[in-house]
């Protein structure tokens, strides 16, 4: 089980099937097409970032299109039915698995929520997720999983 | 208190947000709420029982009209508002964060235990009658335990 290479894994159109709230950010460093995108830790006015459920904290959705630190880019929010990509190469997840940030060095990536640590929630799939793979899943970010009670 | 009895009501969207085409696994009664059954099946939903985390359910929406097993439902998900209909006799309060209740397609004011939440009552619910809910979800509580 190990984590993914965005990279490489990150060449894929999200293919929205459908899109709900859509919003105009600066990219706070380089977002690739695909990936789930939030705020810094301290947070910076209207800039995101690929998430990685640590250092970054409020996700608002999932990058339309590549761009590079400093430019715009279009994110698909809340409600809309987009792909989003598996962070592990050998962990698999079913419909109907709530996602959420993957706190990994695979940035932009979910993973099922665990029911132990607090995480950021990404959305819903709406379809099997293989290893390294990508599934559609509805949106439903902005919501703070606070596991734990910490 | 005693489940009520689910009979298909028109959940008469004020609004519809995400609206997703699935399909049935089980026979639907509109008004339903629907979601995907524990061990979930891609872009298949049937009445869900049970919105505590330990039941693996996960409610998605409320389904806009009827279909039987196999056929195709066109389910109002996030940023809808919908009526549903009280698992129980017992008044939901306008407010109250909403699950999918004990009795399939129905809901149930949100435990004090782990839950998926699916909305938030937007007037009483009571007892045989539907009211409505905005759907804000799924959205998983934990307690903090």
């Amino acid at each position: 089980m190990a984590d993914i290479d965005p990279a490489t894994v990150f060449v894929y159109d999200p293919a929205p099937t459908y899109l709900a709230e859509t919003t105009d950010f600066i990219a706070g460093s380089a977002i690739l097409a695909g990936q789930v995108v939030a705020f810094a830790g301290t947070g910076v006015a209207w800039s995101v970032n690929p998430c990685n459920g640590v250092t970054t904290a409020g996700v608002v959705g999932v990058a339309l299109h590549g761009a590079a630190a400093g430019a715009h880019v279009a994110v698909a929010g809340p409600g809309s039915v987009i792909l989003v990509q598996n962070s592990d190469d050998t962990a698999t997840m079913e419909a109907g698995d709530i996602v959420v940030a993957a706190a990994t060095a695979a940035l932009g990536c979910v993973v099922a929520e665990a029911d132990t640590t607090a995480h950021y929630q990404v959305g819903i799939l709406l379809e099997a997720m293989a290893a390294s793979g990508q599934a559609y899943a509805l949106l439903t970010p902005h919501h703070y999983i606070n596991e734990g009670g910490a | 208190m005693a489940a009520t009895v689910f009979a298909a009501f028109d959940p008469k969207p004020l609004r519809l947000g995400t609206v997703i085409n699935f399909t049935a696994t089980s026979a639907i009664q509109r008004g339903h709420v629907v979601g995907f059954a524990a061990t979930g099946v891609a872009w298949e939903v049937a009445p869900v029982t049970g919105g505590t985390v330990a039941t693996g359910i996960k409610p998605i929406g409320v389904a806009l009209y009827s279909a039987a097993a196999g056929q195709k439902v066109a389910v109002a998900c996030l940023g809808s508002v919908v009526k549903v209909l009280a698992a129980t006799d017992a008044t939901i309060d306008a407010g109250d964060h909403v699950i999918a209740g004990a009795t399939a397609g129905m809901v149930l004011v949100a435990p004090g235990t782990d839950s998926i939440e699916l909305g938030i009552a937007l007037g009483d619910l009571v007892a045989n009658i539907p009211n409505y809910i905005l759907i804000t979800g799924p959205t998983y509580v934990p307690t903090g335990a």
